[in-house]
């Protein structure tokens, strides 16, 4: 599936994240976090996960972490990917 | 430090007599005046007052205060929070930000990225780390030449034959011209119409690729006049964010080593631009990019007058059509006669 519309999910509070996407060729996923060094490595991991659960090929995915946890991440993702599509194609099953 | 109850408040500039004396005190502390552009503010209420405000002018982020009594509660982050979930309703996506040299680290809390700095005085900001990146990648991929390239960049409000006369003479010179129409909507004629008379009036020119401006070619008409007290100061800062935009990605995304522009005798705003030219483009001390050459092409006459478009303008207002029809081309004059009520 391609993200075909901006859009956008989440705060810039403490312990939030806001996650912006974007139409795209290919997927592309830029993180700035205030935890980039300690755990930049697996924010990225988690965003990819919850990408390929939602099996998104195209897209610009940017994150500005503020130090969220991974549920928190994870929700974030999905909400700003399920605004980006038409509501026909919302993958329920793959939501949990 | 404690969280605060503040109510959030979209005030579009119409509603905004009961708030504006507020506004602009709030303004004048942090040094700032109100913007005559911007379209809605929201502001921040605690206590039944207002406590901190930003603008927004289609894209553009404005006029952000603080009260200096409310500073430390993380306010400028929710505000500017806000100010971008409104944007994105009304489909804004890609938005700029203009903040002070010492407020550009809070603004990098909220998502917003440098793009141009301008030594003391403001930084140039957007909300994507590869908005810029992206543009220019796109600009080499599908129009970067070999040989050499040049640039100009103009308005053509409506394209004339002084638009005419200095391209042809900028496209014997160079192996590539590239030539930018600014997509500023509020001249006298549409964008579309702009680019298509330019289009039009030098098809045959089969060196010149023209492009629409964009986001990254800044006009007068969006730039924050508000932020500097002194005239003369806001056309040098206006000047320079534009060029050094131009000179640190665009220019270097194409190759592009010279600029041309038409010499214009007679107006002291255009003269003033082609100093800053000068200076923002040539010199080594403005920029860490390569310096660009500016090279200025006198204008040509038609019966002692030097054609420019605001003359053509105001010859169409008054109906002086026969002149018109010196000062530009034919295909300029046809959408002229079909769409003005000459006689």
């Amino acid at each position: 599936m391609k993200i075909e519309r901006n859009a956008l999910a989440g705060t810039l509070e403490s312990s939030d994240l806001l996650v912006k996407v974007e139409p795209n060729e290919g997927l592309e996923i830029l993180i700035t976090s205030d935890v980039m060094k300690q755990f930049g490595r697996h924010i990225h991991k988690v965003v990819v996960e919850t990408l390929n659960d939602l099996d998104i090929t195209d897209g610009l995915i940017i994150v500005e972490d503020k130090g969220a946890l991974d549920y928190v991440i994870k929700a974030r993702v999905q909400c700003a990917v399920l605004r980006s599509i038409r509501s026909a194609e919302i993958p329920l099953e793959k939501l949990i | 430090m404690q969280d605060i109850n503040i109510q959030f408040k979209i005030i579009s500039i119409n509603n905004i007599s009961r708030y504006i004396s507020e506004i602009e005190s709030l303004l004048s502390l942090a040094g700032l005046l109100l913007d005559k552009n911007i379209e809605n503010f929201i502001i921040a209420i605690f206590d039944k007052k207002v406590v901190a405000c930003g603008g927004i002018d289609c894209h553009i982020i404005k006029c952000v205060a603080v009260h200096p009594h409310f500073r430390g509660y993380n306010i400028t982050v929710k505000l500017v929070e806000y100010i971008i979930n409104y944007a994105y309703e009304k489909k804004q996506f890609h938005l700029f930000l203009y903040t002070t040299v010492e407020n550009e680290k809070i603004f990098q809390k909220c998502g917003f990225y440098p793009l141009i700095n301008v030594p003391n005085t403001l930084v140039l900001m957007e909300n994507t780390p590869v908005g810029i990146k992206k543009y220019c990648s796109y600009l080499s991929q599908n129009y970067k030449k070999p040989g050499n390239s040049a640039a100009i960049v103009m308005n053509a409000n409506p394209f004339t034959l002084g638009h005419y006369h200095l391209i042809e003479q900028v496209a014997k010179d160079v192996d590539w011209l590239h030539l930018f129409v600014l997509s500023e909507d509020c001249s006298v004629f549409s964008t579309k119409t702009r680019y298509e008379l330019v289009r039009a009036g030098i098809a045959h020119l089969n060196n010149v690729i023209i492009h629409l401006g964009n986001d990254y070619l800044i006009s007068r008409a969006t730039f924050p006049a508000y932020f500097l007290k002194n005239n003369k100061l806001i056309d040098q800062v206006c000047m320079a964010t534009d060029l050094l935009l131009f000179r640190n990605y665009i220019a270097g995304a194409l190759n592009i080593t010279r600029r041309y522009v038409g010499s214009e005798p007679a107006c002291p705003v255009t003269c003033a631009y082609n100093e800053a030219m000068k200076k923002w483009l040539t010199e080594y001390d403005s920029s860490q990019s390569l310096p660009i050459e500016v090279v200025e092409i006198p204008r040509i006459a038609v019966d002692d007058q030097i054609i420019s478009a605001s003359k053509v303008r105001e010859l169409l207002l008054q109906n002086r059509s026969d002149e018109v029809r010196k000062l530009v081309p034919d295909s300029t004059w046809s959408y002229l006669i079909k769409h003005y009520p000459i006689k």
